[in-house]
């Protein structure tokens, strides 16, 4: 079962992966994006692939026999009676936990996103997807709106401006996580302070994240 | 993450049952599964188990590890070192709790029960005195620490300390900072 996912800030770099892999990757993109402090670079193709994958399984039940369709649908998503719903919905389950943890956090640092957003070159990948940048964007202009609609219009005029740098909520990329090492890398400077330390496979280490946060998007590490 | 979370990854850890229906093989997204032929062992992925086993369909060969002589070696290894050992299953009591709490047919169930909750207590009683090592260290002259291995961890454990033991972290790694500023500072000295 072949598919291709064709990446759209890389035109010439053409992936092919088993339905396996990609579904791996959602995976661990889910739980380093519910582990790390602030958004990483969208997954929107993973998504966009795997709900692909499971409209066409869905789309040939009329083929397959009653207890396969069950099992596909346990896979993917069923509501069961005898079990709980959340063990019943495993890929769709993670897709929603994905995307609903990324709205969290563009919700939380609406403007950092935004700012972030337009610092960036045309070069680099960015952080949000399309619809999240509208939704940030939208989100933004609400939260404003409201601030300035209850409160701000009342107050004297000379307390009536929002300072932007003031007012907006950075995350903290210094905070310590947890990963796990995924490809050996050497000489990784995990502290200024102190002299680089080479990772090997399979180990698991606490840092800050600002100074591993490159590896991770590199994937060659992964939270835990 | 929510345990139910780390409870939902373990899920998906291949383990082997007998089934009593036949059933060609299932190209599910995930991987393949089957054939099934009844009673004849098949890998499959732990929530399918749970399914199978719900409706009647199949029964769930316990895995090697969940055995009263490999466990009692474990918890003596454990009791040991001051260091984790290697865990018997990286999701050794995800999968332990789930199989115990569907299958009756594991050996001597209530003491392979209470061998794991005693390896689980040994090594959070490790976990906890490695963490309050980590918070107290000092690596001369008050630089706070920055970077440690920590090797055999299961994901349960480190979720177990996560919020607390980075929060102290960040709390600790602030203060000596703003300290560091002040010592340089020469307003304060």
């Amino acid at each position: 079962m072949d598919l291709s996912l064709d990446d759209t800030a890389n035109d010439d770099e053409y992936e092919q992966l088993t339905a396996a892999q990609v579904l791996e990757r959602l995976e661990e993109s889910w739980v380093n994006e519910r582990l790390s402090p602030y958004l990483l670079e969208t997954q929107q193709e993973v998504v966009d692939c795997l709900l692909e994958q499971c409209q066409t399984v869905e789309d040939n039940f009329s083929q397959a026999s009653s207890f396969a369709v069950g099992i596909h649908q346990l896979e993917i998503q069923a509501v069961s009676k005898n079990s709980e719903p959340r063990a019943t919905q495993r890929i769709k389950y993670m897709v929603t936990d994905y995307v609903r943890t990324r709205l969290k956090k563009i919700e939380k640092h609406t403007e950092y996103a935004l700012e972030e957003e337009l610092v960036k070159d045309d070069q680099s990948v960015p952080h949000l997807s399309p619809a999240e940048f509208v939704y940030a964007r939208e989100f933004h202009r609400n939260t404003r709106d409201h601030l300035t609609e209850m409160a701000l219009k009342h107050m004297p005029s000379a307390f009536q401006n929002l300072d932007k740098q003031k007012s907006m909520s950075v995350p903290n990329l210094n905070t310590f996580i947890f990963f796990k090492v995924k490809e050996d890398v050497n000489d990784v400077q995990v502290d200024p302070r102190e002299t680089p330390v080479d990772l090997s496979k399979d180990e698991i280490h606490i840092s800050k994240y600002l100074p591993i946060a490159p590896l991770l998007e590199q994937t060659k590490i992964k939270l835990v | 993450m929510d345990p139910a979370q780390i409870e939902f990854l373990a899920e998906k850890e291949s383990i082997s049952i007998l089934p009593n229906f036949t059933e060609d093989k299932l190209y599910l997204i995930s991987g393949e599964v089957g054939p099934f032929q009844p009673q004849v062992p098949v890998e499959v992925p732990l929530w399918l188990a749970v399914n199978l086993k719900q409706r009647q369909k199949c029964r769930i060969i316990t895995p090697d590890w969940m055995d009263v002589d490999v466990l009692k070696e474990k918890k003596a290894e454990e009791l040991e070192g001051h260091l984790f050992s290697k865990p018997l299953h990286p999701h050794f009591l995800e999968l332990s709790t789930i199989i115990l709490g569907m299958s009756s047919e594991v050996k001597d169930a209530d003491e392979v029960r209470t061998l794991i909750k005693d390896i689980w207590d040994v090594r959070a009683a490790k976990l906890r005195k490695s963490v309050n090592k980590m918070i107290n260290h000092d690596g001369g002259g008050g630089k706070p620490l920055a970077h440690v291995e920590i090797n055999n961890i299961t994901v349960l454990e480190l979720n177990t300390i996560r919020g607390f033991f980075t929060a102290s972290l960040d709390h600790l790694h602030n203060l000596r900072n703003h300290a560091e500023l002040c010592l340089n500072d020469p307003r304060y000295n």
